[in-house]
């Protein structure tokens, strides 16, 4: 009986707590509700980090004389491997009998293929050497043509938390290599002895790098650490993406791509010579000045014999890559264009 | 021959089992087709490159089982590391929907990678876990999502995104050269760069990603660049067969995971819904309610005793008040029964002072009413009698005296406290308390009808002494 009391207790209490909460909820329902929440919010449409750069407005315009047809054969920078194929598409629609066959294999593939005569180009990040050269020219007699297209810097890099603004030289010759050669008194280890104080100064630096097989590894090496070696505790990406990608997940990350990487999480710091000189911002008008340090040209090298003519198909895609509209395409895929004098110098100088 | 065997073929009871033979046959080969072992299958893969091998210290060749064997670890630390993200980040997380999307993403990539997994050709599948683990670290990382999405738990999506990568793409560097790794790196960018709104990337492939693409860059990435050599024939149907059965059995023991996650995101999506939403924001008012009603039933108590003592003053009156009227009326209804009493016993008195009175009148007639001195004189008429003059003025007074004491009473009856006093008081109450006690106007019209019966009692001795006045005395 009593068990039976507890239970009708118990039922009553529930069947109150239920009426109760009803009618609670119905009072309150009368409550502006508030704006009915997305299930899940799109992310938004964020990509890497693309500096609008400015066209040169005197750049020639392309315009198609007539058709031309013929296959080109392209080996050599990865680093210039999207240009290529852009410009290759673009002419394609003007030029549908015109077909440029694209193979990477890094800057140095590159006077092998032009020089063995299985490229029609050879894209390079850097210049050609002089034994490459030589190699050209002990073949063919004269030298390659060198035609810029395009302008490229190596930044360094640091994660957007880091407070660091700015770097020398020499302190990442002191940072990246063993050697020191441009003079600094010991090797770099922790952020503070790069300026940083409070909870950074202690921290230690984690150095990212290109892997041997990258044209990176031996431009930087040859720029910055003068032909040093590098860090035995280099850590090694095997593409550069992933070198800024390291940084921008790491705080405590430095690193080196090309400034076409830039990422939402990883910033350029300004580049000197020295510790206490004029820093420089990685800007367009640095970068094609050569006033940033670690700026660099985009080549093509052709083999064209002095007193001769591009052949027409080669002659077409020079024009448009020193073209308004080859230099557009450079800036969509974030590289820095030719200035018009740059371009009529260095670029359309080829076809003359 | 062939006539002859077919012959045999017809006539054979058995022929049903040569059917199921070439069925078999048939579906193994359908096998092989629908996994699309033609295209790279029969193929070792070799990691002996120099500078890869130097890169990624690895000088062995990779065979194609080594590479399915890679791919399906991979996918099980991917799953892990996914997994440790979307727990921390939801582990004491009160944002519903931070929780919601951490599931989601643990769910859709990890099931994408097993997707991928369970491809038919290693290479394959090494590509699109290259490509896929690629998209997704940059827009986590790269793209900064992960700290938009989830402000400072992000980091540990970025933690894991990052880890996966590496793994990944040491994988492919023992599979690909340099070169061709950078070739799918700047793929991989200018595909990003051309879809920037492209948000599911976790089901994006290489075949559909490539198709865009310059064939020639396809084909030197694809084709594994000359370090894969060719493997017998056989070897590889057999090898085909045997790795479906191994894909199969390595995806039924993950699905549990899998549904799991999914259940979890349906509960999350119901959760999130609008109309749960509203519902859930409405428990904790409810709760809060509920809290609150124990004090507010005590308060709306408190109110309504103090409430009763500030009536309780009014109300003792109302109830004194009350109870005087009902005393009153029920003083009052024994007075007016003795009222009654009294007017009929009155009325009595009045109805024989009336017949004292006619009879007086009549004697007075008798008196006053002589006959004429210039009428013929009755023979029969009795003779004056001194005496009944007498008799006559001593009955007229006596008859005054009783109208005058009829009188009296009625003014003694009319001025009487004992009758005006209750109804006045009665009707006063009634007017005071309410008119369901008493109704003043039933005894207002009582003492109308008992001064109309004074009035007429009167009029009647006025208009007899009138009458009586202006006739000729007999």
């Amino acid at each position: 009986m009593k068990l039976f009391l507890n239970r009708c207790r118990g039922a009553v209490l529930a069947a109150s707590t239920f009426f109760v909460s009803v009618c609670a909820a119905q009072t309150l329902s009368k409550q502006p509700s508030p704006d009915v929440k997305p299930i899940m919010p799109p992310l938004t449409a964020v990509t890497a980090v693309q500096p609008r750069f400015q066209l040169d407005p005197a750049l020639p315009e392309y315009r198609r004389v007539e058709s031309v047809s013929g296959k080109l054969a392209s080996v050599g920078s990865s680093a210039l491997t999207q240009l290529i194929n852009r410009w290759g598409e673009d002419l394609k629609r003007l030029h549908p009998a015109l077909d440029i066959e694209v193979t990477g294999g890094g800057s140095g593939s590159a006077p092998t293929a032009l020089t063995s005569g299985n490229a029609d180009l050879a894209p390079m990040s850097r210049p050609m050497n002089a034994a490459e050269k030589k190699s050209f020219q002990d073949k063919f007699g004269y030298a390659p043509t060198q035609i810029t297209v395009s302008v490229d810097a190596l930044a360094i890099y640091v994660n957007k938390n880091n407070p660091l603004k700015r770097i020398s030289l020499r302190e990442l010759d002191a940072l990246y290599s063993l050697t020191l050669k441009r003079g600094g008194a010991a090797e770099i280890k922790t952020w503070g002895q790069l300026g940083l104080s409070g909870e950074w100064a202690q921290k230690t630096i984690r150095v990212f790098g290109p892997n041997s097989s990258q044209g990176m590894y031996g431009v930087f090496r040859a720029d910055v650490l003068q032909g040093g070696e590098y860090r035995y505790d280099l850590r090694t990406e095997p593409v550069a993406s992933a070198i800024v990608q390291g940084v921008g997940a790491d705080d405590e990350a430095i690193g080196f791509a090309s400034h076409v990487l830039m990422s939402h999480r990883a910033k350029p710091l300004a580049l000197s010579d020295l510790p206490d000189g004029a820093a420089i911002e990685l800007t367009q008008d640095t970068a094609t000045s050569n006033q940033y340090p670690l700026a660099r040209r985009l080549y093509i090298y052709v083999n064209r014999k002095p007193g001769t003519a591009l052949s027409p198909a080669l002659h077409e895609l020079v024009r448009y890559v020193c073209s308004k509209q080859g230099q557009n395409v450079a800036i969509e895929l974030g590289s820095f264009p030719l200035s018009a004098a740059l371009s009529e110098k260095e670029c359309l100088s080829a076809l003359k | 021959m062939f006539v002859f065997k077919l012959a045999r073929f017809r006539t054979w009871r058995n022929r049903r089992t040569w059917i199921v033979l070439c069925a078999a046959a048939l579906l193994l080969q359908g096998c092989t087709i629908i996994d699309g072992m033609q295209r790279n299958a029969a193929r070792e893969v070799q990691a002996g490159a120099a500078k890869a091998g130097a890169l990624s210290g690895e000088t062995s060749r990779v065979t194609i089982n080594e590479l399915n064997a890679l791919t399906n670890a991979f996918a099980d630390r991917y799953m892990t590391y996914m997994t440790d993200a979307a727990d921390a980040i939801s582990k004491d997380n009160p944002n519903a929907l931070q929780r919601k999307i951490a599931n989601d993403v643990r769910l859709i990539q990890v099931s994408s990678i097993y997707d991928i997994v369970t491809n038919a050709d290693p290479y394959t599948q090494l590509l699109d876990l290259t490509l896929v683990v690629t998209l997704q670290s940059r827009q986590w990382i790269d793209e900064d999502q992960a700290e938009r999405q989830f402000g400072p738990r992000g980091r540990y999506l970025i933690e894991a995104s990052r880890k996966s990568r590496e793994d990944i793409w040491k994988i492919a560097a023992r599979v690909m050269k340099p070169e061709q790794l950078e070739t799918l790196d700047n793929m991989i960018l200018d595909w990003r760069r051309r879809n920037p709104n492209v948000q599911m990337i976790s089901y994006v492939r290489f075949d559909d990603f490539a198709a865009s693409r310059d064939k020639s860059m396809i084909a030197d990435v694809k084709s594994g660049g000359g370090f894969l050599a060719q493997v017998d024939d056989a070897k590889k149907a057999v090898d085909e067969v045997r790795l479906l059965a191994e894909r199969a059995f390595y995806l039924s023991k993950r699905l549990p995971f899998l549904m799991q996650w999914q259940v979890r995101s349906t509960i999350d999506d119901t959760m999130t819904s609008s109309a749960m939403t509203q519902i859930t924001d409405s428990v904790p008012m409810v709760a809060k309610a509920i809290d609150r009603f124990p004090q507010d039933l005590a308060r709306e108590r408190q109110a309504m005793f103090a409430d009763l003592r500030n009536m309780e003053p009014m109300t003792s009156n109302l109830f004194t008040k009350y109870r005087s009227a009902v005393a009153d009326t029920n003083l009052l209804t024994g007075n007016v029964r003795g009222i009654a009493s009294d007017v009929n016993t009155l009325l009595k008195q009045v109805n024989a002072a009336s017949a004292a009175l006619n009879e007086t009148m009549l004697t007075v007639d008798k008196v006053f009413l002589a006959p004429s001195r210039n009428a013929p004189r009755d023979p029969n008429a009795k003779p004056f009698d001194i005496n009944e003059y007498t008799k006559s003025a001593i009955q007229f007074t006596a008859a005054l005296k009783e109208a005058n004491q009829v009188l009296i009473q009625t003014g003694q009856l009319m001025q009487s406290p004992t009758l005006m006093k209750p109804v006045t008081e009665a009707a006063s109450a009634a007017a005071d308390t309410s008119s369901k006690v008493l109704d003043a106007a039933f005894w207002r019209g009582i003492a109308l009808i008992v001064a109309f019966f004074v009035m007429l009692t009167l009029y009647r001795v006025v208009t007899s002494k009138l009458h009586v006045r202006n006739k000729p005395l007999v």
